[in-house]
């Protein structure tokens, strides 16, 4: 695999890191669509509850709050997973869109996405403590999944970089 | 349901009483069993303590979400202008202390939601203040200030040492 945004046809690491974003905000909805019909689920411990925790760890913070915000909002638990599922669509369609457009903004993109990994990886070193209902091992396994969203920009601006040093030395 | 229910709980000496009804609103009627009007409509909580004071009620008010996770918050009900004002949200109306302050449990979900297994609740905790894995924070409410004039950590471990460690007690024994 090349990275590279210049690379208009192939997968660059940005379009990767939107893709597992919206991959992780997509889990917790397979727990909720169970339990709403399937409510002794609730009381029971299995694979979709590991689903759940993980995705929801692994969403980011502003996404988890503002999906538990409307939680306490509608006091329904399947409104909000609708909202989480545009969101996930909303920012596979705006990041296409501005991946695809002029190299300026499509670098702006990068930028503006790095930080925000780099806010929430920060958020969860420090005790803010407002994840801390979910288990130790769905953390780690969220902080990771930044980590590789964080790697696949960098190297991606990286090799935006290198190529336009190329090109301006030949 | 097959039958009619309608349950007469009378909210300490007063002529308040709550309501749970399949025949009639739910909520806070004025009068006897037979003979009542309804004060205010809703899902208060009478098991875990309800007050009269000043001319309000106290109450728990309890909200189903629709999954069963129960939402649980202490109001207050104006007497005279029927208007309901939330006193603390995620919070429970435990009781009075021996010395009459209202004793509310904090930060804490409701019983019935079950933080272990049902990860909605962990979802509803983190937009607030709510902490399943920790203990709720006692605050004991004084009715005349209309503020919490005291805090501690909830150190019981079950109802029965509840009751003996906060309701049994005035608040300067709690303080000590």
């Amino acid at each position: 695999m090349k990275f590279g945004i210049d690379l208009r046809n192939k997968r660059t690491g940005a379009d990767i890191a939107v893709i597992i974003f919206q991959l992780v905000s997509v889990l917790p909805t397979f727990y909720v669509f169970v339990a709403s019909g399937y409510i002794a689920i609730l009381n029971k411990r299995n694979a979709l509850t590991a689903l759940f925790d993980f995705g929801i760890c692994a969403l980011p913070r502003w996404e988890t709050l503002l999906l538990s915000f409307l939680y306490r909002l509608f006091s329904s638990e399947m409104a909000p997973y609708f909202v989480m599922l545009l969101i996930a669509l909303a920012l596979g369609v705006a990041s296409k869109r501005v991946l695809m457009g002029s190299v300026k903004k499509s670098m702006a993109f990068h930028i503006v996405f790095s930080v925000f990994i780099v806010a929430d990886l920060i958020i969860r070193i420090l005790p803010f403590g407002f994840n801390s209902q979910f288990t130790l091992a769905f953390n780690l396994g969220a902080a990771a999944v930044r980590a590789v969203c964080l790697a696949l920009l960098i190297a991606d601006m990286v090799a935006y970089k290198r190529s336009a040093n190329t090109d301006s030395a030949s | 349901m097959l039958f009619g229910v309608n349950t007469y709980n009378p909210i300490e000496d007063s002529e308040y009483f709550i309501k749970y009804s399949n025949i009639e609103p739910n909520g806070v009627y004025k009068g006897t069993e037979t003979v009542n009007e309804l004060v205010l409509e809703g899902d208060y909580g009478y098991g875990d303590g309800a007050a009269v004071d000043n001319g309000a009620i106290y109450a728990n008010e309890y909200e189903l979400t629709s999954m069963g996770v129960k939402l649980c918050k202490v109001v207050k009900i104006d007497l005279e202008t029927r208007e309901k004002t939330t006193v603390i949200n995620d919070a429970e109306l435990r009781g009075r202390c021996a010395s009459g302050e209202l004793v509310i449990s904090e930060g804490a979900a409701a019983k019935s939601n079950n933080a272990d297994t049902n990860l909605l609740c962990k979802l509803y905790a983190i937009s607030g203040k709510v902490n399943f894995d920790k203990k709720p924070v006692i605050s004991f409410y004084d009715t005349e200030k209309s503020q919490v004039v005291f805090t501690t950590e909830d150190k019981t471990v079950n109802e029965k040492l509840f009751k003996r460690v906060y309701l049994d007690r005035t608040l300067s024994e709690v303080q000590k």
